[in-house]
């Protein structure tokens, strides 16, 4: 065996320790660069990524090469380590070069006396002739891999939450599982119109989709639509259109006069009560069968279980006059029941809602904060919070914008006990077709004379007497009216014209002015309203002629879907909140 | 009469030749150190110089041996010396010598050609810098090619021929220095330092004694033939000789590999006859220390004797106290 050969056995095997060793030592260093690219993924940084991998990539490799090119090995310079290693005074190094000279120049007597003595020292320094294996790692690179845990552990998830396309959180997954229960309890009432359970079973598939769905967009979209399902529901539940109280069958009609009844719900009692009264009237019986099954829904509604038992409270009240009110239809006497129902109106409590209307109110409300806090997450990269108060200003934005829906539902807060008609009435512009918050002369309260106070349905000035909105260059003024289901809801412009299609509550009704002066068309004229606005003009019939003209342009270039669902609220945000700035 | 005595040009060189030389080499060193005391860097720098077959240039205040050194190697070694006072009315004649006029019995006159003290092994050319150029340059065909021309003809120097010359640093007046072209003529240039105080004493007791050490002859002239034969044989592996052209190159202030200092202070660096020098000098320095192979130890070992007389430094360095000795030290760190 010659020197050389030996001398390249161990040249590979130190070159393979020292691979080891180089690996080991950059292990750290490929960690946090694979944890960057994993950041950099999951913040949907793609071409970061890539750059993120590359650049670790060669920058690991070019240390790695540097590392290995310092201790790499072949015969001469193992030679050279070996003779500086045991003093040997470049003896191997010098019978490697004879080694590898050409064979036809043959070594002379003195280098074949050099070779000997290599041959002879190689057993001699086999042992020790390999450093042995030392796994170290960098202590920049584990410094480096430490700083990207950090970045990992505090940022990680606040980039996962950042994420635009991805799904809801698990609070927000929940939140949307118990809306979806809400509608499913909802679905189940039996008093419901078939319609109105296959809009309530849509919007339940809906939410469904968006527990389950992969993506931040895709859920948006899915409580997006089941919030137009619930929207569009709603009315059909209050059933306080005349066409759809129509449709309700007469066993529908005595089960929710009797839960209104039960609830206190005044305006309720008393739709159901007309129309009660009309079928009554009708019917060929007298409304004798009419009358037994308002009883039997009252004392159904009093006594679910049938146990005779009755607490004297005012629910108890309500419900046995609604039973002596059946009973006086039973008997033929719809004068009486008449009265009895006028009473039972008169006794209820103002403002109360039916159970099914309030709690599909609740499930819109929970539905609306849930897809703000979707759409904040994804838009600003905060962790959605959907059963957190209104804390950002995009939250109080988007809670105002749902206490204005409230309102013109008739749930303004402080209407509850002390109406205070016309007290705090702002100067709302409308707009026509935003849904729940396009009045006039917002009423600070929320009502004028509500029903109850004296003046029944179709006293003052009745609905129905101005014209719809059509967010043209109108102007909406609040009637000091009465609400009345009776009437034309158009007045506020809302009716039908929400984005999601939905028809506008009709407890708040205004009638319409046209603008004056129209809104300016040319660019010179819209700058100068601009401007004129801008600069605290407080003449701002111009500038909302304008912003109303912009509004419906947004608004119907939204109904074209030409606007990204995740862009639609915010512009409507921004319409809202120009014309609560003007309010204020 | 040992191995190296027989051995030829033909002769197979084993291991056991290199140990005998080795051995027989370190003999002569013992024989210096015994009667040259505390010198054994110049003993063995001398012996390097023999051994390869070149010319030393001592350097040293007076009284510190370099005469004994020469006078005693030529005892421990089976060669001719001889022994040249320089002075500046020496002419080259003295030193070469001269044809005289000369009568046989039969009356006839015949010009003989009688040799000079040049003709010897080993020449002690002592204060060489007192002499004129001109007697100074009539060593030079002798120091380089072993031979001298008296009256139009050649005269072959017996080998093996060594001048060993000395000079005086100190004291300058009536001094010639010797022209660069001289000075690359000596292989070595070695600097006899003063000894140390323990040296010293034991100097002052031994040889004011009545009986005074002697060296024993330990080598023949052919068995030093042999030696320098030898010498030429060590291995020079390659990146030996690449270190050695890189100190050499080193020492000119226009190579880029330079270090800053030669590039201030040298003014011209060493000849390629200094590379030849070094590597020469290396292999006399691996034999004595018993390899068949030059190492770069050896050539960092003896690149200051080989090297200092060879730059040429500038008045910068002259004026700021920088010696070659220590810009070699500059060159060698380049290599190490």
């Amino acid at each position: 065996m010659t020197v050389t050969l030996s001398l390249a056995r161990w040249a590979r095997r130190s070159n393979r320790r020292r691979a080891v060793e180089a690996v080991a030592r950059a292990l750290p260093w490929i960690a946090a660069g694979a944890a960057l690219v994993v950041l950099a993924l999951q913040r949907d940084h793609l071409i970061g990524a890539v750059c993120v991998g590359a650049g670790a990539s060669a920058a690991i490799c070019a240390l790695v090469a540097r590392r290995l090119r310092r201790v790499w090995h072949r015969p001469p310079s193992m030679a050279r380590d070996l003779d500086g290693r045991h003093r040997t005074a470049d003896l191997l190094r010098t019978a490697v070069s004879i080694e590898a000279r050409p064979e036809a120049s043959g070594p002379s007597d003195v280098e074949q006396v050099v070779v000997a003595r290599a041959r002879e020292l190689v057993p001699k320094i086999a042992e020790g002739a390999v450093a042995p294996l030392r796994l170290r790692t960098s202590p920049l690179g584990v410094a480096a891999l430490a700083v990207t845990a950090l970045m990992w552990f505090t940022g990680a998830n606040q980039g996962l939450a950042a994420r635009p396309s991805d799904a809801l959180t698990e609070k927000a997954r929940a939140k949307a599982e118990e809306i979806e229960k809400a509608v499913d309890a909802l679905a189940s009432d039996k008093s419901m119109s078939a319609d109105v359970k296959e809009q309530l079973a849509k919007a339940k598939d809906a939410l469904k989709r968006a527990a389950s769905a992969k993506t931040g967009t895709e859920a948006l979209a899915a409580l997006s639509e089941a919030s137009r399902l619930l929207d569009e529901a709603a009315p059909h539940i209050a059933a306080s259109k005349p066409e759809e109280l129509e449709k309700l069958s007469e066993q529908q009609l005595a089960d929710q006069l009797a839960s209104a009844a039960k609830a206190g719900d005044a305006t309720r009692v008393q739709q159901l009560s007309r129309e009660l009264m009309k079928r009554a009237s009708a019917a060929q019986d007298g409304g004798a069968a009419l009358g037994e099954m308002v009883k039997n829904a009252a004392a159904k509604a009093g006594d679910p279980w049938g146990n005779g038992s009755g607490d004297g409270s005012p629910q108890s009240q309500r419900l046995a006059q609604l039973s002596n009110a059946g009973d006086a239809m039973k008997n033929g006497d719809l004068d009486s029941a008449r009265s009895a129902l006028s009473g039972l109106s008169k006794g209820a409590k103002p403002g109360a809602m039916d159970p099914r209307a309030a709690q599909l109110a609740a499930a819109r409300r929970s539905l609306s904060d849930l897809r703000s806090a979707t759409r904040s997450a994804m838009n600003s990269g905060m962790s959605p919070s959907p059963s957190s108060g209104a804390g950002t200003p995009q939250e109080s934005r988007d809670a105002m914008a749902q206490a204005m829906r409230d309102a013109a539902m008739g749930k303004m807060p402080g209407s509850g006990g002390t109406p205070k008609p016309g007290s705090g009435a702002g100067k709302m512009a409308g707009m026509g077709k935003m849904p729940g918050s396009g009045m006039g002369k917002m009423p600070g309260s929320g009502m004028g004379q509500m029903p109850g106070m004296g003046q029944m349905p179709g006293a003052g000035q009745m609905p129905g007497t101005g014209p719809q909105a059509d967010g043209g260059n109108h102007l909406s003024v609040l009637q000091n009216g009465t609400s009345d289901q009776h009437g034309s809801s158009g007045t506020s412009g809302m009716k039908g014209n929400s984005p999601s299609g939905a028809t506008a509550p009709e407890t708040v009704m205004a009638e319409e002015v046209k603008t004056d002066p129209p809104p300016p068309t040319t660019p010179d004229g819209i700058i100068r309203a601009i401007r004129e606005h801008s600069a605290g003009d407080h003449t701002p019939t111009a500038f909302q002629a304008l912003r109303d003209r912009y509004a419906a342009v947004a608004e119907a270039t939204m109904h074209r879907d030409e606007i990204p669902l995740t862009r639609r609220d915010f512009i409507q945000r921004y319409f809202e909140a120009l014309r609560n700035q003007e309010a204020q | 009469m040992t191995e190296l005595a027989v051995l030829s040009p033909e002769t197979f060189i084993d291991e056991g030749v290199l140990q005998t030389a080795t051995a027989s080499l370190s003999r002569v060193l013992a024989e210096l150190g015994k009667v040259v005391l505390g010198q054994e860097t110049l003993c063995r720098e001398v012996v390097i110089g023999l051994l390869g077959g070149g010319n030393v240039l001592l350097e040293g205040q007076p009284g510190l041996g370099k005469t004994l050194l020469v006078r005693t190697l030529a005892d421990a070694v089976e060669i001719t010396s001889s022994r040249i006072q320089f002075t500046p009315d020496l002419m080259p004649a003295d030193i070469t010598g001269t044809q005289v006029l000369m009568r046989d019995d039969s009356g006839r006159s015949s010009l003989e050609f009688r040799r000079g003290p040049i003709f010897a092994n080993l020449v002690l050319a002592d204060e060489i810098n007192r002499a004129t150029p001109k007697t100074q340059s009539a060593l030079l065909e002798a120091m380089q090619e072993h031979a001298v021309t008296v009256a139009g003809a050649r005269h072959i120097l017996a080998e093996p021929f060594c001048v060993i010359a000395t000079q005086n640093p100190i004291e300058t007046e009536g001094t010639y220095p010797l022209p660069e072209a001289q000075l690359d003529r000596f292989l070595l240039k070695a600097v006899v330092g003063f000894p140390t105080l323990e040296v010293l004493r034991s100097i002052g007791v031994s040889t004011t004694g009545i009986s005074t050490a002697s060296a024993e002859r330990v080598m023949t002239r052919e068995e030093l033939l042999a030696m320098q034969r030898l010498v030429r044989q060590i291995v020079v592996a390659p990146h030996v000789a690449d270190v050695a052209a890189h100190i050499t190159m080193a020492t000119h202030p226009e190579h880029n590999m330079s270090p800053a200092r030669v590039k201030k202070f040298v003014r011209f660096g060493a000849s390629p006859r200094a590379m030849q020098a070094l590597l020469l000098a290396g292999r006399a320095n691996a034999l004595l220390a018993g390899r068949a192979h030059v190492g770069v130890e050896d050539l960092v070992a003896i690149a200051t004797p080989v090297l200092r007389h060879r730059m040429i430094l500038g008045f910068d360095a002259t004026l700021d106290g920088v010696t070659a000795d220590s810009l070699v030290a500059d060159v060698l760190a380049t290599v190490q």
